[in-house]
């Protein structure tokens, strides 16, 4: 299943990720710019959209952040389209495999039921500015498994994409789980790293979209796991009641708002057996940086199709899982966020 | 008559200040393409020198019959596609 591009598709992703690479002399020039047109920045103001109208007024003389302003914006556009049009490339090669890997294996997908839609923070939204949004393309989750984060993202963070995920899989407190729930599973590569760590478990994921489910399976299919995946809200599973001993999740909440995050908690208490554990992982706290981090951060979002982010980042999590009625709550970590907790007894 | 030769060079108007950052992608779209067609004439280069053939010569003079010259038409179509596409802000669309 792995991506073998032709020669165009090839070279346009290597001209992207060399395109980041290339950046290199500008950002510093920019941030050398940043600290003479901001140089208190203590004094920025603490609503965010007029922190970030200051900022980039004070910026825009800075040819160097014009040009970096330019890139980012281009390569937001862009680099989904030119994963697409690599994968239309050697589509009918590919096909077969990926129809085989779909029908045939142990894992099983249940897409949400008929007249169910998905909820309005999510539908019709570009996240991470993809074209069409995650369901778009019928082809969107190996798009965005194999091609933008195994070929683009991996390129500019060897290892990152599983290593940490690895990690934090690897840090629940105990040694066996019988039963895991992975919210917002996506394509399946924290729950790859839930499978490893614990072979024994049962593995269940849940997601809204389709079509990274699909790929999911396929990923599932091609080791032989029997991964149960819904296409169902984290915060709505459907699931019986302390049917699990673990559920935890990477990276889904910045994309979730503040109410529905609060739900996310409630409904992994209410699916959790008394004494089970909850890992959910996510983006730094606005709370854990200074003013012009979070400038960063926060228009980094609104340029990168993140609409939910704010909200997000700025609650304190380990609040909203002892609201949650969860206890011994540990939230602690820059990047990612982890925050944990276990149901009493 | 008036001077005829006025019409030698009209001034008129095209991009404004708002379309400079549309041309920035428009010249970014085109790096892609250069980069596109560099990478596959290294590999070109790379493969024939392993055969150990050497056809800068014959380059020079070629002649695409018309299959070819249809599937030049097509790619530089694609090209001029594509650029305009990043001029206009259309792209994905
Ligand atoms: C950044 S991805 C998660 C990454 C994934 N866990 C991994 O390790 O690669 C966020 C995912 O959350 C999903 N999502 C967003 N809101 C959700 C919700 N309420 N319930 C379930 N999944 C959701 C999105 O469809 C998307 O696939």
């Amino acid at each position: 299943m792995t991506f073998r591009p032709a020669q165009r598709g090839r070279a346009s992703l290597d001209f992207l990720v060399n395109l980041t690479r290339g950046m290199k002399a500008v950002r510093g020039q920019v941030e050398a710019d940043l600290a003479s047109a901001v140089p208190e920045a203590g004094a920025l103001a603490e609503d965010l959209d007029q922190r970030d109208a200051q900022v980039a007024g004070a910026l825009s003389p800075s040819g160097a952040w014009r040009v970096s302003e330019l890139v980012g914006e281009w390569q937001s556009r862009m680099h989904g389209l030119y994963a697409r049009e690599s994968f239309a490339e050697v589509e009918d090669d590919l096909a077969p495999v990926l129809e085989r890997l779909q029908s045939k294996g142990p894992a099983r997908l249940v897409p949400r039921a008929q007249g169910d839609s998905a909820p309005d923070y999510w539908r019709g939204v570009n996240f991470h500015r993809t074209a069409g949004g995650w369901d778009d393309h019928p082809m969107q989750g190996y798009i965005h498994g194999e091609i933008v984060h195994r070929r683009m993202v991996e390129a500019l963070f060897p290892g990152g994409i599983f290593r940490q995920r690895r990690a934090l899989a690897a840090s629940a407190p105990r040694a066996h789980y019988r039963r895991i729930l992975d919210m917002g599973a996506s394509t399946g590569h924290f729950t790859e790293a839930l499978q490893e760590t614990y072979p024994d478990a049962e593995i269940v994921g849940v997601d809204l979209s389709l079509r990274a489910l699909e790929h999911a399976e396929r990923v599932a299919n091609a080791h032989g796991w029997a991964w149960q995946l819904y296409q169902r809200p984290a915060e709505d599973t459907g699931f019986e009641s302390e049917s699990f001993d673990l559920v935890a999740s990477y990276i889904l909440l910045h994309e979730i708002p503040a109410d529905v995050i609060r739900a996310v908690f409630a409904e992994a208490f209410r699916l959790l057996e008394p004494g089970g554990d909850m890992i959910m992982s996510d983006v730094t706290r606005y709370a854990d940086m200074d003013k012009l981090a979070v400038w960063r951060a926060d228009r980094g979002a609104r340029l990168g199709g993140e609409p939910h982010w704010r909200e997000s980042a700025s609650l304190d999590l380990a609040r909203v899982a002892r609201e949650a009625g969860f206890a011994d709550v540990v939230a602690e970590g820059i990047y990612p966020h982890v925050v944990r907790g276990r149901k009493p007894q | 008559m008036s001077d005829p030769t006025r019409f030698n060079h009209p001034i008129r108007e095209t991009l404004a200040e708002a379309d400079v950052g549309r041309v920035g992608s428009a010249v970014l779209a085109l790096t892609r393409e250069l980069w596109v067609l560099s990478d596959r004439m290294a590999v070109m280069e790379a493969l024939l020198e392993r055969h150990g053939i050497d056809i800068g010569g014959e380059i020079e003079c070629f002649e695409p019959d018309a299959q070819m010259q249809a599937r030049l038409d097509q790619r530089g179509q694609a090209l001029v596609e594509g650029i305009l596409a990043a001029l206009a802000g259309t792209e994905g669309d």
